[in-house]
């Protein structure tokens, strides 16, 4: 059997332990909600924001909304689910940001340049997503 | 990427129905290359390909199913590259994954075996959906509550599948995609023509 390449065991260790991470936070939110119920006072600025543009109160728009909602006491458990599916979006730019990082590492300047292509327009398309 | 980047700039100008009527038409013929295909477990080794050997587009992967490692090398890298520019092009005017189309460009056009297309595909999926999901997470639409299940059900179904599959022939893979693929042919075709479906 041939034996995966350091780049192959990087990005396949990556993706898996963001996977696994991303995973175990939406499950502990969902766990958190079923138990707690809907937390007794939400995080307010979210709310009213959320109220005012006409979308669901619960919903998150950016990482502050998820932050803010976290520091709470007891913390919103939306937000602990909600920070779980923005590893997961995360996770697959992370992959590439490994890949680049294996293949710099390997001496392979033509796929850590492509790597980088690709991490590039990723976080392009995450700046204008939380530009607005 | 640019293909979709491409169709997110052209969609709103071309009218939708017009846009799932064509996306049925290449899903159609992409079942039609599929069902040609349907027995062949890999491909024949085409001529080399001058973009193949600059990019080194080759490798090999264990085959579970058949217990010895399997080589391969991708072929007709411009076709399979324009392939994917429309498969990006469609998936940016209708907004939907275009995973289908490439499979079909690495399976049929490139000649790669169908578990490294589809293994591939899915890798191109998580990046490609990962920049457009962004866009949904700031405008709000992803709501958590119906997110979550949602994730946590495509996680574990990928996990399961993607270790089944290494134990599947080819052409095993193909005969589960085959049906998948002819549904969404038939079901675009329908919304193109304005067959409400149930």
């Amino acid at each position: 059997m041939s034996a995966p390449s350091p780049v192959e065991r990087l990005v396949a260790r990556v993706l898996l332990w963001g996977g696994l991470l991303s995973i175990s936070l939406v499950l502990a939110g969902l766990v958190f909600y079923a138990i707690a119920g809907h937390p007794n006072a939400r995080e307010i600025v979210r709310v009213v924001h959320n109220r005012d543009v006409g979308r669901s109160v619960d919903v998150f728009a950016s990482l502050g909304d998820v932050r803010r909602a976290l520091a709470q006491r007891p913390p919103d458990p939306l937000a602990i689910t909600a920070l779980g599916l923005v590893c997961l979006l995360v996770t697959p730019a992370l992959g590439v940001a490994a890949a680049l990082v294996a293949f710099w590492r390997a001496g392979d300047r033509l796929y850590a340049g492509i790597a980088a292509g690709v991490l590039g327009m990723l976080v392009l398309s995450f700046a204008l997503a939380a530009g607005g | 990427m640019a293909g979709a980047l491409v169709g997110a700039a052209l969609a709103g100008v071309v009218p939708t129905r017009a846009l799932q009527l064509l996306l049925g038409l290449a899903l159609a013929y992409s079942t039609v290359a599929t069902l040609r295909q349907l027995r062949l477990e890999l491909p024949e080794a085409g001529e080399a390909d001058p973009l193949a050997m600059r990019f080194g587009l080759e490798g090999s992967y264990y085959d579970g199913a058949r217990d010895r490692d399997v080589k391969y090398r991708a072929t007709r890298v411009r076709l399979g590259f324009a392939a994917m520019f429309g498969a990006g092009l469609l998936s940016g005017l209708l907004g939907i994954g275009s995973g289908a189309f490439k499979v079909l460009a690495m399976d049929h056009f490139m000649r790669l075996p169908m578990k490294v297309s589809t293994a591939t595909s899915n890798f191109m999926i998580g990046i490609t959906s990962a920049a457009s999901a962004g866009v949904y997470f700031a405008r709000g639409d992803i709501h958590p509550m119906l997110a979550a299940p949602v994730a946590v059900g495509v996680l574990v179904g990928a996990a399961g599948g993607t270790r089944l599959m290494s134990r599947l022939r080819n052409t095993t893979v193909r005969k589960i995609f085959l049906p998948v693929l002819g549904w969404l042919a038939v079901s675009m075709i329908l919304r193109g023509l304005g067959v409400g479906l149930p």
